[in-house]
């Protein structure tokens, strides 16, 4: 399959970046390592008249860096490298778990990038396909149509779901993200920086670039963990993903947040599955307890769009939860 | 025969790995041709629809567009392997029975204009009713795919042989179960691929993925009504096959329609989504089987139902629906069986042959008999070795079985796994299984059956040989060479090879039904032998030796025993050049199969000359949370008849585990919407196995030296492929306490196991 034709432009710095998309706005798209990007292209789905290329940029946007306890990731970093920086490991472990989940080992180590893996497009199975196979049928929302096909009748929206490893731990690490844009910079929180639409599931301007995200290192006492479920050992979207960060103050929960992935638009936050956890010294059968109300809660959101059962996925929505939930509990207690 | 330094049974290097790793093999859509047109098809967006119109015209005025071609083109020639299945018109006239079938096709000086000639084409459907299982299609209002065929009912193999009833009477267990499983695809590294050439001299040469390069020509030159020496399939490295490259396709037929109309040569390369839909596929199952056993284990009597979904076409049909059962009947000893095998039409693609014939046909056959051991308080493995084919046995459909190495692999895999220290003895959630199977080395196909091969020399001793046997991926270029090699005397870079070229090759049956080792390497070995024995005259008269008493080996002729008072190849066959007597070994070889078999009208006869057999065992562990099932281990164990290149043998083994066992059994599968549109074309969504994937292997080579295989060769693979599926659905079922009716174990499947549920099909 064939790249449709289009303009290239590798700016050499952030200034003539930021000028390039400026001018270009929504016709141009960025492109960092291309995993997301390129099969989206080659299939019709991104329609690029100008690619601008970010490879000139990497110097100034991949470094990992620590400061007034935060952790600073430029956008550009490369995911094998942040999964493997000894501050990724030894304080946001489940942040090293989930990017090493990334695609595969060569994508992780080479191309990928955590910006781009943050920015990745939300999945479908009737979404994502070659434009001779979706010719077939009428545009969806997400194509700008008047139709789910996975979803059917009485779904009024896009249902694609956020299936990024990254984002979903980042999620539950409350992580915020720095962007760049014409007017100058702004920061925020992933919880606002995905939209929950399908359509349109970033909330990135048209001018902006996405220059890194900043995580607050966790108190002692903490952990985290990420969990997904899929059917090979790479490659693979996940069929169910869950993230959980917790801390603890006198052996009680003093935080916790919770993810799920492929579920909905954005990496599902559920606050109030895990409310009841605050405060408590929590067993097993707590957090058993405390995954079944996240996968209640996440069950309504899902329709048939990803390459598993219905059904099972309904099902499995809790397991990912309390098996993440489990580890970064043990983790912040220092059991395991 | 063979030498100590023989090369036969040794670790050769393929001759054609080099190319291939260097990435200087040329495959189909490297192929570039001055003028060359790019080609593009236009494909229907519905899975059942009327013609009404087409409209070309437009594509046609589009600058760069050199041809346009549609069903007006072509008469309305249809293809079908057999002459009472031709129901597939090669470019519809007037009807499209699946989503993705050829409408019209382009030829333009450009990918880009190719694109856009077909979007201005205009084809005006009336859409008809979608029929996308066998139920529905056979249900009595049901629309009929093709108005000759009632119910929708393509094929039926009817077999009976025995006291069926009587041995169900006499059975001191019966039990009768459904299995299931969806179509799978073949997922070659290769997409489809076509580029034809016209000639100045009217001829076309054509340069296509192909497991058969003569039945391709055959098949083309009747459609294009030209001359069989005027279409000339040519040889080039192909991506791998599994079966699916066996049959004849629209693609070449399109591609050379245009190539003839345009007076140019035209390239077709598949999309990905195009080389799953638009090839070939492996059929959806549903079966019934029933076995009754003895008190021990023995078994009685088999009554086995299939259904197949056959797609909108018969492609292979009346093979493909007879072949799940002959494995069987080959693998195990049957005194009564019966066998009702229905390949129902479906507005779906196509199925064809694929290297797992069925997973839910023997997987539910070998399953049942481990429900019934364990019923009877029995070692499946043990029941097993109680039913297995032995060597001189005869198949209930009437083919002698002249070697078979079953029991031992068996019993080999069994010690290799450690089967007495862990059935019944794993931990919870782990299981371990064990699979049987067999294949044939060729069916009567008529004609086609033989194979031949030639041997010409050049004056420095080195040979060229000639065979028709093409190489899809497996090693049959080096298995030729390897061949002539040994016995020749010698060095493999001393030989040249020609091979799968229609207009330089002899006629051969293809590589396809795992014939090519035993028809081509026969007919390879019985031309080098015919060039020996002119080499050795000569020789002879020059050394004052009798024939008898050489030996060719190192590059030179000598009498056994002295081999340092031989003569070089090359003075001989410059001797025998001088004498008027130039040194031409010819060779042909056609097993001995019975040729009035037919696989409707009469199965019964030696199906073919000899059969391989294997045995494969999984350990696993399941999550019984989740349902996703971890393999922790394969034993591989296979009567090849001899291995001539263990190393290629080992790689058959640990492919088809892979593909059959891994993929087919855990992973693989289509799923498709209620109108007949497959949701998962590409590789990111169909779960072929990667390499992380997979457990340690132990392949285990058993050697039942065939009587007439080249040095005992018979087959290597394809029955690991299929006993490795079964070997894992066992171990599942192991696991798990229950059985699995419901194939591939996808984690939802392998839960409701867990639960009881599934089998009665869904």
């Amino acid at each position: 399959m064939r790249l449709a034709p289009f303009e290239y432009l590798a700016p050499e710095s952030l200034n003539e970046a930021l000028a390039a998309k400026a001018n270009l706005g929504a016709k141009a798209v960025w492109l960092a390592g291309g995993t997301d990007l390129l099969p989206r292209a080659k299939q019709g789905l991104a329609q690029p008249q100008t690619v601008i290329s970010l490879k000139h940029l990497c110097a100034e946007l991949s470094a990992v860096s620590q400061d007034d306890g935060k952790l600073q990731i430029g956008a550009l970093a490369v995911i094998a490298d942040v999964a493997n920086h000894p501050t990724v490991q030894g304080r946001l472990p489940g942040l090293s778990e989930a990017l090493h989940a990334i695609g595969a080992l060569t994508l992780q180590q080479r191309v990928g990038t955590l910006g781009g893996n943050l920015c990745a497009d939300t999945r479908c199975l009737y979404y994502n396909q070659s434009q001779e196979w979706r010719a077939g049928l009428a545009p969806c929302f997400k194509l700008a149509g008047e139709v789910c096909h996975a979803g059917g009748e009485g779904v009024e929206r896009c249902r694609s779901v956020n299936q990024s490893d990254g984002a979903v731990m980042l999620s539950a690490l409350d992580a915020r993200v720095l962007l760049a844009g014409e007017k100058g910079q702004r920061s925020l929180p992933l919880e606002d920086f995905f939209t929950g639409q399908g359509e349109t599931p970033i909330a990135m301007e048209a001018d902006e670039l996405l220059l890194g995200v900043e995580v607050a290192l966790p108190p002692d006492g903490s952990g985290s963990a990420y969990e997904r479920l899929a059917l090979r050992g790479a490659i693979d979207y996940p069929l169910a993903s869950a993230a959980a960060a917790i801390s603890l103050e006198d052996g009680a929960v003093s935080t916790v947040r919770v993810a799920l992935g492929a579920v909905f638009a954005a990496p599902l936050l559920l606050k109030d599955a895990v409310a009841p956890l605050l405060g408590q010294a929590p067993d097993e059968a707590a957090l058993a307890q405390a995954a079944q109300r996240a996968g209640r809660h996440a069950g309504p959101f899902l329709v048939d769009n990803v390459r598993a059962d219905l059904q099972w996925r309904k099902e499995m929505a809790p397991v990912p939860m309390r098996r993440a939930l489990e580890r970064a509990l043990a983790r912040a207690r220092g059991t395991s | 025969m063979s030498r100590p330094d023989s090369l036969i049974g040794s670790r050769m290097p393929r001759i054609d790995s080099g190319p291939k790793v260097r990435g200087e093999a040329k495959f189909t859509a490297d192929i570039k041709l001055p003028r060359m047109l790019q080609a593009a098809v236009l494909r229907s967006p519905h899975a059942h629809a009327v013609i009404k119109s087409i409209d070309t015209s437009a594509a046609e005025k589009l600058p760069g567009v050199k041809a346009v071609v549609t069903g007006a083109d072509t008469a309305g020639v249809k293809w079908g392997v057999f002459r009472y299945t031709q129901d597939q018109q090669l470019l519809p006239v007037d009807r499209v029975r699946y989503l993705g079938e050829e409408v019209a096709a382009v030829a333009a000086v450009s990918e880009e204009a190719a694109a856009e000639a077909l979007s201005l084409i205009r084809v005006d459907y009336k859409p008809l009713p979608v029929i996308t299982d066998v139920w529905q299609a056979m249900a009595e209002d049901a629309v009929l795919l093709h108005e000759d065929h009632p119910n929708n009912i393509n094929v039926h193999v009817d077999i009976e042989v025995g006291e069926v009833e009587a041995g169900f009477a006499a059975s001191h267990l019966v039990r009768e179960d459904v299995f299931t499983a969806p179509e799978e695809s073949y997922f070659m590294s290769e997409p489809y691929a076509v580029v034809a050439n016209p000639l100045p001299d009217g001829s076309l040469e054509l340069w296509m993925p192909n497991a058969a390069p003569h039945q391709k020509a055959k098949a083309l030159c009747n459609a294009l009504k030209m001359p069989l020496n005027k279409v000339i399939v040519r040889k080039v490295t192909i991506g791998g096959a599994f079966g699916g490259r066996s049959d004849v396709f629209p693609g070449e037929f399109i591609t050379a329609l245009l190539a003839l109309k345009a007076r140019r040569p035209v390239r077709l390369v598949y999309t990905r989504e195009e080389n799953t839909l638009a090839t070939r596929q492996g059929h959806a199952m549903y079966t019934v089987v029933k076995t009754g056993v003895d008190k021990d284990g023995l078994v009685l009597a088999r009554d086995i139902t299939c259904y197949m979904d056959g797609g909108a076409y018969s492609s292979t049909g009346p093979i493909a629906t007879s072949v799940p059962f002959l494995c069987m009947e080959q693998t195990y000893r049957l005194p009564a069986v019966r066998y009702n095998g229905y390949r129902i039409y479906t507005n779906k693609p196509v199925g064809g042959m694929i290297r797992v014939h069925g997973r839910a046909f023997a997987g539910g056959v070998d399953l049942q008999l481990d429900m019934l051991a364990e019923e009877l308080g029995k070692d499946p493995l043990e029941v097993r070795l109680l039913n297995a084919r032995r060597t001189g046995d005869t198949t209930p459909t009437g083919s002698k079985v002249q070697s078979c190495g079953l029991t031992d692999c068996i019993k080999e895999a069994g010690k290799a796994s450690g089967w007495g220290d862990k059935y019944k003895k794993l931990p919870p959630w782990r299981g371990i299984g064990l699979g049987t199977n067999s294949v044939q080395t060729g069916f009567p196909l008529g004609i086609r059956g033989g194979s031949q091969a030639t041997i010409k020399f050049n004056e420095d001793g080195g040979a060229t040989v000639v065979s028709g046997v093409v190489d899809n991926g497996q090693g049959n270029d080096n298995m030729l060479v390897q061949i002539a090699a040994e016995v020749l005397g010698l060095d493999p870079g001393n030989i040249q090879l020609i091979s799968a070229d229609t207009e330089m090759t002899a006629n051969d049956p293809g590589a396809y039904s795992m014939i090519a080792t035993f028809a081509g390497g026969n007919a390879m070995l019985a031309a080098a032998e015919d060039a020996r024995r002119q080499i050795f005259e000569v020789a002879a008269g020059a050394m004052g030796a009798n024939p008898a008493d050489l030996v060719a080996a190192g590059g030179k002729v000598f009498v056994a025993g002295s081999p340092d008072h031989g003569l070089p190849l090359a003075k001989v066959i410059r001797m025998a050049l001088i004498q008027g007597r130039p040194v031409m070994g010819q060779g042909s070889f056609t097993p001995k199969v019975d040729q009035r078999r037919e696989w409707l009208s009469n199965p019964q006869g030696q199906l073919s000359e000899t059969f391989s057999f294997g045995a494969s065992i999984a350990e696993v562990a399941v999550d019984p949370e989740t349902g996703l099932v971890e393999l922790l281990g394969l034993w591989l164990a296979q009567d090849c008849g001899r291995a001539l290149n263990p190393m290629l043998v080992e790689g058959q083994f640990e492919g088809g585990a892979t593909m059959g066992g891994v993929g087919g059994m855990l992973r693989e599968e289509h799923v498709w919407t209620e109108n007949g549109r497959c949701l998962n074309p590409t590789f990111l969504e169909y779960k072929v196995p990667l390499a992380c994937d997979m457990p340690a292997m132990e392949t285990i080579i058993v050697e039942s030296l065939d009587p007439t295989g080249p040095f005992g060769a018979k087959e290597a693979g394809m029955s690991i492929a299929m006993s490795a599926a079964q070997a894992i659905s066992a171990a599942v079922s192991n696991a798990i306490g229950k059985p699995v009716f419901d194939y591939p174990l996808t984690p939802d499947r392998v839960l409701k196991a867990i639960r009881g549920e599934g089998g009665a099909g869904e």
